[in-house]
């Protein structure tokens, strides 16, 4: 009999130690981690005239001016200072997450974030050459420790632009 | 010969006032920047910047503008925006200061008591477990089926 309840509180001990262990682990994890920014990230997408992804314009004349907006999401843990790049490429245009294109840059934006913001630029462009499959390349760019560097966002937008026609 | 002097001068001075006008959005810029860059030390110092940041934003937004319509309203407006900014620095430090000491004040409490709880209930743990079992159940009457 005296053994028996030897066994049961041995027993309850061990719950109750496991109980601590869980409780003391995801305590400590909580603490340790509280305001850490795990994975810092930043985002850059590019939305239509109506700010939705989709309503993209695919077809634009030689100076005509179009509508569209960039989204810039500051997910860094720190404060950032982003300039977009609006660059003129075509399909032969190389740009990757660490090489940025090497083409004319028409248009530039700029914004400054605190973690955890996000923001919606209008922008307004116009492209003075024709072309057919012409990519509209916005590239992100990050003001760090007073230099200006490639943040390795990109994305893209497929493009013909043609010549009015004369009447 | 001395009427032409003031017209030289006048041409002189209008021909520069773009030059000088880009110089100083060229200035608020280099002042955007150095305070931005104050902006995130301060915040690696644990203070709060959000205000702060979007405030340098607009400071931004105005510089733009007065790039590209040469308004000195805007350009002055930003300027005093980023001079705002600079000079509440020093107390956003003290404040991230202070919050990063209670921060650890905290950190180093919870810790201790977790510790604390933990020996507690190591130890008395079963014994109030069971007390209160018996004192839950101890009036039961037990029925033989």
């Amino acid at each position: 009999m005296e053994g028996e309840e030897d066994l049961i509180d041995e027993e309850v001990t061990a719950v109750v130690l496991a109980l601590i262990v869980v409780a003391g682990v995801f305590t400590f994890s909580q603490a340790f981690l509280a305001g850490r920014v795990v994975e810092p990230f930043s985002e850059l997408g590019v939305l239509g005239a109506e700010m939705k992804i989709g309503d993209y314009p695919r077809e634009v004349l030689v100076n005509e001016s179009f509508k569209l907006h960039l989204y810039i999401g500051n997910h860094e843990g720190r404060i950032m200072y982003y300039t977009i790049y609006i660059k003129l490429g075509d399909k032969s245009t190389l740009v990757n997450e660490t090489i940025p294109a090497n083409t004319s840059t028409i248009a530039f934006y700029e914004a400054i974030l605190p973690h955890n913001e996000t923001v919606i630029i209008p922008v307004n462009i116009r492209i003075n050459t024709p072309g057919r499959n012409l990519r509209l390349i916005f590239e992100m760019w990050i003001h760090d420790g007073g230099l200006l560097k490639y943040h390795g966002r990109w994305c893209q937008l497929w493009l013909n632009v043609t010549a009015p026609q004369k009447p | 010969m001395i009427k032409i002097i003031p017209i030289l001068l006048t041409i002189i001075l209008i021909t520069s006032i773009p030059s000088i006008y880009s110089q100083s959005v060229d200035d608020a810029r280099s002042y955007l920047e150095y305070v931005f860059l104050r902006l995130r030390e301060a915040e690696g110092l644990g203070a709060n910047v959000r205000d702060e940041a979007l405030m340098l934003n607009e400071a931004l937004n105005l510089i733009r503008l007065a790039e590209s319509n040469s308004s000195a309203e805007s350009l002055s407006k930003a300027l005093s925006i980023i001079n705002m900014v600079n000079n509440s620095i020093p107390k956003l430090v003290e404040e991230g200061l202070f919050r990063a000491r209670m921060n650890q004040i905290i950190l180093a409490t919870t810790i201790s008591l977790t510790i604390i709880a933990s020996i507690l209930i190591y130890f008395y743990g079963p014994r109030v477990l069971w007390s209160l079992w018996i004192r839950a159940r101890g009036n039961w009457r037990v029925r033989r089926t």
